[in-house]
């Protein structure tokens, strides 16, 4: 490696930014949390996501213990677009997957899933 | 990308340039010709106009269409045709595309009138639909969009002076009388030169924004795009600069070889136009595309810079050497460039100081891998903690345990662990780590365990490692972020510690009778800091006003970290301070005063806002 090459990988050291803020919507926050146990099924689903989302073109499917997909409405918006709430029904005990597909408002497609547990 | 995403990219490349053009040939008529021109290219540059609002109008709403049917997922004429119209009217895109389409359709207006104050209103409206363009990507959902918006606004505009101005230029360098020409070039300078040190400036907070920083750059795709744009960006202002240096002189005189100068003032300035087209292309499928601080990056290079030698005293010896040896080479060539009369002589005492010392520049770079960069994505939690407990146990306690295994491996309390990057520690889990010679010091897990097990592995190994060093002293060095712990505050679902707000918290493990957490419980029983109940139930329901844990894995991982026995355990006390770092433990049978005296140390002595565990550990 030469001298040059050196030189321009210290002032890129020297130089470097830390990584900020995101710009697709990924999973913030959700209620109920993320592998989490609930004594008791919650009366709704929230997830927080890391930017704007567009309701519209979110989808939320809840999977019960099962496998099979529990009927829930579909989502609304709340807290400045970045939240989607969906109403449970009464959730027997066993445990859930939630599956989220959401168009972030620069129209960029994200998802994910995660579980919780209702239960002792 | 697909084809279906390089096609929208296209249309959305095509309909930005449309509109850079369009704006830029209304600046030019504004700014650059001279007022009382009507020599024949200036007709010509007003056909330009046209033809680029008319461009830009097409390729927007096909650009529209074309997001739409991605957003809705049409798969046929008829569920786009469907698409357009929901996301027209119901999403914040279709809402800015939608207006600025009719900002293009308005436009018409004031260019049918060829009257200056019209114009005036012509590149106002233009100028309104260019500056929209923040809406309609990364940065109008970024987190940090009041700032960013207005700077990427101006970034558009002034690419539009410049950009959008080079294609009437190059017309009227073809077209019109040599003098006229001479003079319009010389009028484009100034706005040549604006457009481009306010395209410069606004482009570092948008980079750090997006890139974040040179792993994203040189490790994602993202950032190779924006190298690709950076270096056409550099050819373009090479370009500008050897027409107005060099050309744009030759073109004014008088003398033979200003048509030569014609010639290759047009061939530079259309090569400076290409280039300018190809940016905005560029630009076109960044916007398309995750942004470079979002990914894992991959790292290319098998080396990476690294400051860790300066920790060490005889190598920092030779690194002061080589800074005092690169500090004078520096003065000598600003010597050479002020002296000018001396700069052969102080470039070459440069070269002789430096030289002797640029093999120490090898103490700056260490071994690296694709994944040296790439981040944890476990946030580390408590539940990760706990899995990686769980794995560490069926996976290394064998070899990395003196306790329950060998213990023959390598020390995984040791405090240099602190000092490698948490993507290094991925990279030797997932491939194993061999000696110089290559043989097998430890077999490779990625095929056995995923990657979210890999960094939850990463994250136990952390805690137990800090909390080795917590036991015996109390307190946590490196500082370590209090890991993420779901909560039930009053009955309120809280996802972490951090959504507690900034002030100090007092995190008590329950399990000692001797030491009740509900002592501690209650409004105002330690004044400015906050008291969480570490449970071991998940379900545990709060009394009022109380806070607790709400994950049944969260008492274990503290403990971890405290590095104290599970029989000691209870009646511990943590105290993580307002910035949301572990800083101090407190044994069970610690008094309120005790307690009131170890919160006052954590707040007259913050960690600072840039500190790090070390040197690798990122979340």
């Amino acid at each position: 490696m030469t001298a040059p090459i050196r030189l321009v990988l210290l002032t890129l050291v020297l130089l470097a930014v830390p990584p900020r803020a995101w710009a697709h919507a990924f999973l913030a926050k959700a209620s109920p949390p993320v592998g989490s146990q609930m004594p008791a099924a919650p009366p709704e689903l929230t997830l927080r996501f890391t930017e704007g989302v567009e309701p519209l073109f979110c989808t939320i499917e809840l999977l019960g213990p099962s496998g099979a997909a529990v009927s829930v409405p579909a989502p609304k918006a709340a807290d400045d677009g970045q939240m989607l709430v969906v109403a449970l029904p009464k959730l027997p005990p066993g445990t859930y997957t939630v599956v989220w597909h959401v168009t972030s408002v620069d129209t960029h497609k994200t998802e994910g899933r995660y579980q919780f547990t209702i239960g002792p | 990308m697909d084809r279906y995403e390089i096609a929208t990219a296209l249309l959305r490349g095509l309909h930005v340039a449309a509109l850079l053009s369009l704006f830029g040939c209304l600046v030019f008529r504004r700014c650059v010709v001279p007022k009382g021109a009507v020599e024949p290219p200036l007709a010509a540059v007003d056909r330009i106009t046209v033809v680029s609002a008319v461009l830009a109008l097409v390729a927007g709403g096909a650009w529209l269409a074309a997001v739409a049917g991605t957003i809705a997922g049409a798969n046929g004429i008829a569920s786009l045709l469907a698409a357009v119209p929901l996301v027209a009217r119901h999403t914040n895109f279709g809402n800015f595309v939608c207006a600025r389409l009719l900002l293009l359709v308005a436009v018409f207006v004031p260019l049918a009138l060829q009257d200056p104050r019209a114009r005036i209103a012509a590149l106002l409206i233009a100028g309104a639909a260019l500056a929209l363009q923040p809406m309609l990507g990364h940065i109008g959902a970024s987190s940090v969009r009041e700032i960013l918006i207005p700077i990427e606004a101006a970034h558009l505009l002034a690419a539009g002076a410049w950009l959008g101005g080079l294609l009437p230029l190059l017309l009227c360098v073809v077209r019109a009388p040599q003098p006229l020409a001479a003079k319009l070039c010389d009028r484009f300078t100034p706005v040549g030169l604006v457009a481009v040190g306010t395209i410069a400036v606004t482009a570092l907070p948008q980079a750090g924004e997006l890139i974040g920083g040179f792993p994203g750059l040189f490790g994602t795709q993202y950032g190779h795009m924006a190298l690709i744009k950076l270096g056409l960006f550099c050819l373009a202002l090479g370009l500008a600069c050897i027409n107005r240096l060099l050309l744009t002189p030759r073109l004014g005189s008088r003398h033979l070889g200003s048509g030569s100068a014609r010639r290759a003032l047009i061939g530079s300035i259309a090569i400076e136009a290409t280039a300018g087209l190809c940016v905005v292309l560029a630009a076109a499928a960044m916007a398309s595309s995750p942004p470079a601080a979002h990914v894992q990056p991959v790292w290319p290079f098998a080396w990476r810079p690294s400051l860790d030698a300066w920790d060490e005293p005889e190598l920092r010896e030779e690194l002061e050497r080589l800074l005092i040896a690169a500090a004078c080479g520096l003065v000598l060539i600003g010597i050479s460039l002020i002296r000018r009369r001396f700069r052969f002589l102080a470039a070459g005492i440069a070269l002789i100081v430096f030289v002797p010392f640029a093999h120490s520049l090898d103490l700056l770079l260490v071994e690296a891998f694709p994944t040296s960069y790439a981040h944890s994505t476990t946030g580390f939690s408590v539940s990760a903690i706990s899995r990686g407990q769980t794995l560490f146990g069926e996976q290394c306690a064998i070899c990395h345990d003196p306790q329950t295994g060998s213990g023959r491996a390598a020390d995984l309390t040791a405090s240099h662990i602190w000092g490698h990057l948490d993507g290094d520690l991925f990279w030797w889990i997932t491939n194993g780590v061999t000696d110089p010679e290559g043989a097998a010091l430890m077999p490779g897990f990625g095929s056995m365990l995923s990657e979210t097990d890999l960094w939850a592995l990463i994250d136990f190994i952390h805690a137990r490692n800090v909390g080795a060093h917590a036991a015996d002293s109390g307190k946590w060095s490196p500082p370590v972020p209090a890991p993420a712990t779901p909560l039930n505050c009053d009955g309120d679902d809280i996802g972490s510690l951090a959504e507690l707000g900034a002030h100090d918290l007092l995190v008590v493990a329950e399990g000692n009778p001797a030491a009740p957490v509900s002592a501690l419980t209650g409004p105002g029983s330690i004044p400015g800091a906050e008291t969480i109940r570490l449970t071991h139930d998940a379900g545990t329901v709060p009394g009022e006003g109380e806070c607790v844990t709400a994950a049944s894995t969260a008492w274990e991982a503290w403990r971890v970290l405290s590095g104290v026995s599970r029989q000691r355990f209870g009646g511990y006390r943590a105290i993580v301070d307002s910035q949301g770092w572990l800083r101090a433990w407190l044994p069970p049978r610690s008094g309120r005063e005790q307690i009131l005296a170890a919160v006052r140390d954590v707040n007259d002595h913050p960690i600072a806002a840039d500190a790090r565990p070390a040197s690798g550990h990122r979340h």
